[in-house]
C-alpha cells in the first residue's frame, strides 16, 4: 500500500518548474521527511500528494490508482494534509476541529452521527488530547494545536498523513510531543511524511529522507545516508557539523549542528 | 455546550413565538386582546375594520419583520464564516448598493410600489452577479469578493447620488431619502407573500448545509483537503444568500446592522458551531426585528425608520460586544 | 434779468434730473424683513422660487421673464398642456435644480425672486454681488396675497392692479365660503386626509395644504404631525379614518387605485367613495400659488357638496381669464367641474 509520485512535475507559471521530475514513494508503516530549504517546493509537492495540485507530467498513484480519478470525497478518506499551525478566527473547541475531519464522511445535507462522534473520540485519544476534548481551540499551546491537527487527519479515516512543518512553531517539549505521537502512528502502520526544513528532526524520527534540490527529488535514502555535509551545504547554502556516535554497524550520526557564518 | 448556554437558546427560541404575537397585538388603533384572536382564528364579534387591521395590516408586517429578521441574520451569520471574519455585515456584497439605487430609479421614475420591490430585487442581484463575475476569474476567493464587493458598492453609490441629484427635492427625493431609511409601512400580502416563500426556502438551505459551514471557515486548502468543493459552495451560499437580502431589502429598504451584530451576539452565546449558530442568529433576527419595528410603528404617530432604530440601537450593542470580545482575548493571554 | 433766467432755468434743470433720478429705483422689503433696492422699471426678471413664477404669470409680467423655476415642472414633460399654450417660449425659460450663481449674475436681470426658506444664502450672495433679490415665505393664504402685493410694488402699475384684484378675489371668495359653513358645529366639520407621491405619504399640520383644508371648512386629520411630508402605515390612517381623502395632482397615486385597494376599503373615505385628485391646469393647486384660490373652491365644493354656492366652472373661466389671458378649454372646466 503506497502513495508515491512518479516523475511529476509542476509549475505555477508556464515555463518555470518548481517541482521536476520528482518520484516519491511514501510506504505504510514509514516516517518519511522532504528536506528542501524555504522555497524548494516542499508545499507544492506535498499538495500534489494530496491531490489538491495537478501536476503537469507525470502521476500521483494511491495504490496503484490515478489519483486524478478519485473523487475529491473518497480521496479525503484516505489522504489527510495536516497543514501548518495556524491562528483560529473562530474558537471552535479541539473535538469540533477535530469533527471537522469527518466532512469526507458526511453528505452535504448530513448532520454529525454518533460514529463521527466516535471517530473523533478515537482519534483524540490517538494523539493523547481526550483530556482537551472541549477546551477552545484557541487556548490550546502549541503543540497541543498541531496534535488536534493531526487528529483531525485521523477522523478523516486517512492512513496516510501529509504533514507540512509541524514543528515550525514548536519548543523542544512540544515539538517531541508531536513527533513522539506521530511515531506512535507509524508503528501502527499509518505512512507520515513530513514536509520539514529541520534536517535534524529528519535524524532523529525519520525512516526515509528525500532532498528536493532545485525541484528535483533525486536524492533519496535513509537520513544517515544522505545526509552528508556535502548534501547539507548544496541544499541550504551553508556549512555543517555533525556528530556521530560510535554504533553497531559503525558510527552514525546523531546530530546536525548549523555552523556559524561568522569567522 | 454548557447547560446554561442551552437553556438560553431555548428561552430565545420560545421568546419568538411570544414576540409574534405582541406584534399582532400592539398597535396605534389599540390593544384588543380577544379582539385579536377572535379575528385570526376567523370567529364572528369582531368589527370589520379591526379584523382588516390584524389580518390585512398587522399579521403581514410582523411576518414582513419575522422574514427579514430571519434572512439579515442567517445570512451575515454564513457570509461571518465564509469570509472568515467575524466584522462581515450581510449586505459586504454590494447588495444593499444595488437594491438602492433600483428602488431610488423606481422612485424617480413613479412606479409604484411593485415597481419599486422589482427595480430594488433585480438591481440587487445585478450587484451581487458583478462581485461574483468579478471573483470568478480569480477562483472567487473570499478577498477577491470582498474588494468586488466594495467596487460595485462604489459604482451603485455613486450612480445612486446622481439620481439623488436629477431628483424632485419636494417629492422625488425625500421619497427616496426615505426608503434608504427602512421602514416596513408599506408591507402588504402582496409583497409579503413571496417573501416568506423566499425566505423559507432558504431558511430550509442554510439549515442543511450548517455543519458544512464549519468546514469553509477553514483555509481552502484544508476545506479542499477535505474533500470539500469549496468553490461551488461557496458561490451556492453568496447566491441564496444573496436571494434572501435582496428579497428583504426590496421590501423594507436598508436596514442595517442586524447582519452584522446578531449573529455576532448569537455567537457570543452558543459558540462558532453553525450547527447551533444558524438556528440561534434565526431566532434572536426574529425577535429583534420584531421588537424594533413593534416600536417604529408605535412610539409616534408617524413612522421611524427602521434603519434609524437598528443603527442606534447596533451601534452600541456591537461597541458592547466588541469591548468584550478584546477584554477576553486580554485574559488568554 | 438774464441772469435770474439762467439762475431758474438751472434749478429747474436741476429739479428735474433729480426727479428723474428719484424714479429710477424704490426700496422694498421683502418677505423676511431684508430691505432690498430695486430698479424701476424691471426690465427683466428671474424666479428661483417655483410658485412665484406663476405668480409673476398672474400679475401680467411674464413677458419680463427671462429664466424660470416653475413649481412641480422639472423637466418640460412635466408641464400641463395648458402651460405649453400659455407659454410658448417654456422650453426656454424653463430652469430646475440649484441656482447657478454666475449664470443668473450673467444674465443681467433687473430682480430675482428667490425661496426664503431655501435660498437665503443664496439671495445674500445677489444682493452683495449688486443683483437685487427679494426672498419669498408664503406659508398661508395671507402671506400669498401679501407676496403678490410685494411683487406688484416690484412690477408696476398693472401688476399691483392685478395683486390687489387678487386680495380682493380671496376675500370674496373665502367669506363665501364661511357664511355657507357658519352653522357647521366643529364637530361636524368633514375630515380629510391629504397624501401625496404614495398613499401612505401625508401632508403635515405644518405645510400649505392644511390650512387651504381649513379655508374650506375642513379638518385636517394630520394636523398635529409636524414637518414636511410624513410616512405613516395604514393602521395609523385606520385610527384617523377620515371622511375624505385627497390626492395631491402630482405623482402616480389616481383616487381608483385606492377606491380599489383591498386594505383601503376600512377606510370611511374609501367606502363612502369621497377620495379624490386635486385637478391640474397649470400649477398644482395645493401649493402657494394664485391657483390656490380654485384649490380653495374645489376642495370647498367636495368637503360640503349641498351647501357651497360658488361654481368651480365659472370662477375658473374668469380667474384664468382675468389672471393669465387664458381661455380654460372644454375639456379643463370638465376636469375642474368633476368631482
Amino acid at each position: 500500500m503506497t502513495l508515491e509520485a512518479r516523475r511529476i512535475s509542476y509549475a505555477y507559471a508556464p515555463g518555470s518548474d518548481v517541482i521536476r521530475q520528482a518520484t516519491v514513494s511514501l510506504d505504510e508503516g514509514r516516517i518519511t521527511f522532504l528536506l528542501g530549504s524555504n522555497g524548494s517546493g516542499k508545499t507544492t509537492l506535498l499538495e500534489c500528494l494530496a491531490g489538491l495540485r495537478m501536476p503537469r507530467s507525470g502521476a500521483v498513484l494511491l495504490d496503484g490508482q490515478d489519483l486524478r480519478r478519485l473523487p475529491p470525497r473518497l480521496r479525503a478518506r484516505r489522504i489527510g494534509l495536516v497543514p501548518q499551525m495556524h491562528e483560529p478566527t473562530f474558537s471552535y473547541t479541539v473535538a469540533e476541529v477535530v469533527l471537522m475531519g469527518r466532512a469526507p464522511h458526511m453528505g452535504l445535507f448530513a448532520r454529525p452521527s454518533a460514529e463521527d462522534w466516535r471517530a473523533v473520540d478515537v482519534a483524540l485519544e490517538a494523539v493523547g488530547l481526550s483530556g482537551l476534548r472541549n477546551r477552545p481551540y484557541d487556548r490550546t499551546s502549541g503543540g497541543e494545536r498541531q496534535l488536534a491537527l493531526v487528529a483531525r487527519g485521523l477522523a478523516q479515516g486517512a492512513a496516510y498523513l501529509l504533514m507540512d512543518e509541524p514543528a515550525a512553531h514548536l519548543d523542544p517539549h512540544h515539538q517531541a510531543d508531536v513527533f513522539d505521537a506521530v511515531s506512535r502512528l507509524a508503528a501502527d502502520g499509518f505512512s507520515v511524511t513530513i514536509a520539514s526544513h529541520q534536517p535534524n528532526n529528519a535524524l532523529l524520527y525519520g525512516d526515509r529522507a528525500a532532498f528536493l534540490i532545485d525541484g528535483a527529488a533525486d536524492l533519496q535514502g535513509t537520513p544517515s545516508e544522505i545526509l552528508t555535509k556535502a548534501t547539507l551545504r548544496q541544499a541550504y547554502g551553508m556549512d555543517f557539523e555533525i556528530l556521530y556516535a560510535p554504533g553497531p554497524s559503525g558510527p552514525s550520526a546523531k546530530a546536525i549542528l548549523p555552523l556559524s557564518r561568522q569567522s | 455546550m454548557s447547560p446554561a448556554r442551552g437553556r438560553t437558546s431555548w428561552i430565545l427560541v420560545a421568546a419568538v413565538p411570544i414576540l409574534f404575537v405582541v406584534a399582532l397585538l400592539v398597535g396605534r388603533y389599540g390593544i384588543r386582546i380577544e379582539e385579536t384572536f377572535r379575528a385570526l382564528l376567523g370567529l364572528d364579534g369582531v368589527s370589520d375594520v379591526f379584523r382588516a387591521l390584524i389580518l390585512r395590516v398587522r399579521l403581514p408586517r410582523a411576518l414582513a419583520a419575522a422574514c427579514i429578521g430571519a434572512n439579515l441574520a442567517i445570512t451575515g451569520a454564513a457570509f461571518q464564516g465564509l469570509f472568515r471574519n467575524p466584522l462581515v455585515d450581510s449586505r459586504i456584497l454590494g447588495v444593499s448598493s444595488g437594491a438602492a439605487f433600483g428602488a431610488a430609479v423606481a422612485l424617480l421614475l413613479s412606479a409604484g410600489t411593485l415597481g419599486l420591490q422589482a427595480s430594488a430585487f433585480a438591481f440587487a442581484l445585478l450587484a451581487v452577479a458583478l462581485v461574483l463575475l468579478i471573483g470568478a476569474r480569480f477562483g472567487s476567493a473570499p478577498l477577491v469578493l470582498v474588494i468586488g464587493g466594495i467596487l460595485v458598492s462604489a459604482l451603485f453609490n455613486a450612480l445612486l447620488g446622481l439620481i439623488k441629484y436629477v431628483a424632485d427635492p419636494l417629492s422625488s427625493l425625500p421619497a427616496i431619502t426615505y426608503w434608504l431609511l427602512g421602514g416596513l409601512s408599506q408591507a402588504s400580502w402582496t409583497s409579503v407573500t413571496p417573501l416568506c416563500a423566499v425566505t423559507g426556502a432558504g431558511l430550509l438551505f442554510f439549515l442543511a448545509i450548517r455543519w458544512r459551514l464549519n468546514v469553509l471557515t477553514l483555509s481552502d486548502v484544508e476545506a479542499s483537503a477535505l474533500g470539500v468543493r469549496v468553490r461551488g459552495l461557496r458561490v451556492a451560499v453568496v447566491g441564496v444568500g444573496t436571494v434572501l437580502i435582496a428579497s428583504s431589502v426590496a421590501v423594507g429598504g436598508m436596514i442595517g446592522w442586524i447582519g452584522l451584530v446578531v449573529p455576532h451576539i448569537a455567537r457570543a452565546w452558543v459558540g462558532p458551531d453553525h450547527g447551533r449558530l444558524i438556528p440561534v442568529s434565526a431566532a434572536l433576527g426574529i425577535a429583534t426585528l420584531l421588537a424594533l419595528d413593534t416600536i417604529a410603528r408605535n412610539a409616534i404617530a408617524s413612522e421611524i425608520p427602521l434603519g434609524i432604530l437598528t443603527g442606534l440601537i447596533g451601534v452600541p450593542a456591537f461597541l458592547l460586544l466588541f469591548l468584550r470580545f478584546l477584554r477576553s482575548r486580554g485574559e488568554a493571554r | 434779468m438774464k441772469r435770474c433766467t439762467l439762475l431758474a432755468l438751472a434749478l429747474a434743470g436741476l429739479a428735474f434730473a433729480s426727479g428723474i433720478a428719484a424714479e429710477t429705483q424704490i426700496e422694498l422689503v421683502d418677505q423676511v424683513g431684508v430691505r432690498v433696492t430695486v430698479p424701476q422699471p424691471v426690465e427683466q426678471l428671474i424666479s428661483v422660487y417655483g410658485p412665484g413664477t406663476f405668480s409673476i404669470y398672474a400679475l401680467g409680467a411674464a413677458d419680463r421673464l427671462a429664466m424660470g423655476w416653475y413649481v412641480g415642472v422639472r423637466g418640460i414633460s412635466q408641464a400641463s398642456e395648458a402651460m405649453h399654450r400659455l407659454e410658448p417660449r417654456l422650453e426656454h425659460l424653463l430652469s430646475f435644480g440649484d441656482p447657478n450663481v454666475e449664470e443668473i449674475v450673467a444674465r443681467g436681470a433687473d430682480l430675482v425672486i428667490v425661496d426664503g426658506s431655501r435660498h437665503a444664502a443664496f439671495a445674500e450672495q445677489m444682493n452683495a454681488l449688486g443683483v437685487p433679490t427679494l426672498q419669498f415665505l408664503v406659508e398661508t393664504p395671507e402671506a400669498l396675497a401679501d407676496s403678490l402685493a410685494l411683487l406688484g410694488t416690484a412690477l408696476g402699475e398693472e401688476a399691483e392692479r392685478r395683486a390687489a384684484a387678487f386680495a380682493s378675489d380671496y376675500a370674496r371668495v373665502t367669506s363665501a365660503v364661511s357664511t355657507s359653513l357658519c352653522d357647521v358645529q366643529t364637530g361636524d366639520r368633514t375630515r380629510v386626509l391629504f397624501v401625496g407621491t404614495d398613499p401612505l405619504t401625508v401632508a403635515s399640520g405644518d405645510m400649505y395644504q392644511r390650512l387651504l383644508i381649513e379655508a374650506a371648512g375642513g379638518i385636517a386629520v394630520t394636523q398635529d404631525l409636524a414637518g414636511y411630508w410624513n410616512e405613516v402605515n395604514l393602521e395609523q390612517i385606520l385610527l384617523w379614518n377620515p371622511d375624505v381623502i385627497v390626492i395631491a395632482p402630482y405623482g402616480p397615486v389616481q383616487a381608483a387605485d385606492l377606491l380599489a385597494h383591498p386594505d383601503w376599503q376600512a377606510v370611511t373615505a374609501v367606502q363612502a367613495g369621497r377620495v379624490y385628485r386635486m385637478p391640474r391646469v397649470l400649477a398644482p393647486m395645493d401649493t402657494p400659488v394664485p391657483e390656490s384660490l380654485l384649490g380653495l373652491i374645489w376642495l370647498a365644493e367636495i368637503l360640503y357638496p349641498e351647501r357651497i354656492d360658488l361654481d368651480l366652472g365659472q370662477e375658473s373661466v374668469a380667474f384664468y381669464a382675468a389672471y393669465y389671458g387664458y381661455a380654460l378649454s372644454n375639456a379643463e372646466i370638465a376636469q375642474l367641474s368633476s368631482r
